[in-house]
């Protein structure tokens, strides 16, 4: 019974996350986290150790 | 005066390093151990070089040295570049650095001596398990806090799966170390039995769900967007790969013990979640390689991201076989035979090795203050060689494995064993010596990543220190 409730809520929760995940709300953020690998191209900064 | 903040990247170069040296040692005694299964009189009656002792010194020295470096060098770096902030604590990273040479050396001295734990990937003995927790708590605090104190709000993806990897490794290493030391050098585990096989094996398979998967999936979720200079595909596929990954892993480990004194349901679970771990992994394995849709022919050009996307050809073809092993009415065939040494060479030489191999050429020569590698053909060359090495060791290990498991239950009329165990040995003997040919390939294949990696650091005179990043908006 008890475990039987448990499984319901984990899968539940996991449903809720995929949700979460596809949410149009969460796009600009994503999209702004996607991009964080690419970003250093721009700050590489050479100078020697102060 | 205002002091600039910089990213640590001394650690990170530290660990770079010894991921190399540490890959062509583990891998050097894998080959040697490889040649003493094809000719026996290579253990030259000496205890010490014995296949027995050698065997988990080459496991560890490639789990734990090899990757565990390439793991310490990526997660570092990445956490800072995508945190924006530099490192929590310099003097604790350091530790780990140390600490965690100490443990391999440890492990380089202890395991020869015949010094062991008996568990498989666990063989080291308490005091060296002790150290290793220490460096690791360490690693956590180094690694959580610098995600505390991050600039970025959002916690980017592989930081998820490097921060899974280390918190469970910790829980893990751990409760499976339990043990009532009687000396310096001996002790016994408190689980007994089926339970302790139990606890063995749910160590044993989340090592590789967490320490070889999880870990090298976090280096895949930032270094093939890096190099193919392209956002991951779907960065929410991501989210759910995480989530579906971790909470499914955890359960598949008594697939590991079928037809044993395990209760049958518990290999039953086992076998269930395993088969439905082709989903995330799959789910992953496209994740990263849609994320050079349209950008295929960079694969011409970039030798480094062949090794990326190859590395997830590995990763796809392992996951799939995995949970096909993991069936019991495969796995009654398979277990025990070579194909299960197939199956890992598979994943560690083709999946972890070379995704590993592939973020320390992306940034090795950034770490040196280098452009690039200082020869991009010596990248094409280890690709090719290594590639056609782990073909060779993994074909011959799949054929040696099946005919294994035929051999062993085939029976007679009257119901005996048609064959003994050393004629499936005897029979055995030509893909052993195929599997040391194509060992010998890959280890080659790594020696031109040591000149490569030489002639790359040596004539950098000044190295860089990069600064963060600052706020946008503060």
């Amino acid at each position: 019974m008890i475990s039987g409730i448990l499984t319901a809520i984990l899968l539940l929760t996991f449903i809720g996350i995929w949700a979460w995940a596809w949410s149009r709300r969460r796009q600009p953020d994503f999209n702004e986290a996607a991009n964080l690998p690419l970003e250093e191209s721009h700050a590489p900064k050479q100078e020697r150790d102060a | 005066m205002q002091t600039v903040e910089t990213y640590n990247d001394k650690v990170v170069r530290q660990f770079t390093i010894a991921t190399v040296v540490w890959g062509v040692v583990g891998m050097l005694v894998g080959l040697f151990i490889a040649a003493q299964l094809a000719w026996p009189a290579l253990n030259f009656d000496i205890a010490w070089l014995s296949y027995g002792r050698l065997r988990p010194l080459h496991t560890n020295a490639v789990i734990f040295a090899f990757g565990g470096s390439g793991l310490f060098a990526t997660s570092y770096y990445v956490v800072q570049r995508t945190c924006h902030v530099r490192l929590f604590s310099d003097r604790l990273a350091s530790f780990t650095f140390w600490g965690w040479q100490a443990v391999i050396v440890a492990a380089a001295v202890s395991l020869p001596m015949g010094l062991t734990q008996s568990h498989e990937y666990a063989e080291l003995i308490w005091p060296i398990d002790i150290l290793i927790t220490l460096v690791w708590v360490s690693y956590a605090v180094v690694f959580f806090g610098t995600i505390a104190k991050r600039r970025i709000r959002h916690i980017f993806v592989a930081n998820w799966f490097f921060g899974a990897y280390i918190l469970t490794i910790a829980v893990l290493h751990i409760f499976n170390n339990l043990q009532v030391p009687v000396s310096l050098t001996e002790s016994y585990p408190i689980y007994a039995g089926a339970v302790d096989a139990m606890v063995q094996w749910w160590y044993g398979h989340n090592a590789v769900g967490f320490f070889l998967t999880a870990g090298f999936l976090g280096i895949m979720y930032y270094y093939v967007p890096k190099q193919a200079q392209r956002p991951i595909y779907s960065y929410r596929l991501s989210v759910v790969h995480f989530w579906a990954l971790i909470s499914i892993y955890m359960w598949a480990g008594p697939h590991h013990l079928h037809y044993t004194a395990l209760p049958d349901w518990a290999q039953s679970l086992g076998m269930v979640f395993s088969l439905i771990l082709l989903a995330p992994s799959w789910g992953g394995m496209i994740n990263g390689m849609m994320t050079l849709s349209g950008a295929w022919h960079k694969l011409r050009t970039d030798p480094i991201l062949k090794f990326m996307i190859v590395s997830l050809s590995f990763y796809g073809m392992s996951t799939f076989e995995g949970p096909m092993m993991s069936i019991k009415t495969v796995n009654a065939l398979s277990h025990y035979t070579d194909w299960t040494i197939g199956h890992v060479h598979s994943g560690a030489l083709g999946w972890v090795a070379f995704i590993t191999i592939g973020a320390v050429y992306s940034m090795l020569p950034k770490l040196f203050g280098r452009e690039r590698m200082h020869s991009i053909k010596a990248i094409d060359a280890h690709f090719w060689i290594a590639t056609i090495g782990i073909v060779l060791y993994i074909t011959a290990m799949w054929i040696a494995g099946v005919m294994q498991g035929l051999m062993w239950r085939a029976t007679n009329p009257d119901g005996t064993l048609t064959y003994t165990f050393v004629e499936s040995v005897r029979q055995t003997y030509p893909y052993y010596v195929t599997r040391f040919v194509g060992g010998l390939m890959f280890l080659s294949g790594m020696l031109i990543m040591v000149w490569n990696v030489w002639k790359t650091c040596l004539p950098a005179r000044e190295i860089p220190v990069v600064r963060v990043p600052a706020p946008a908006h503060a």
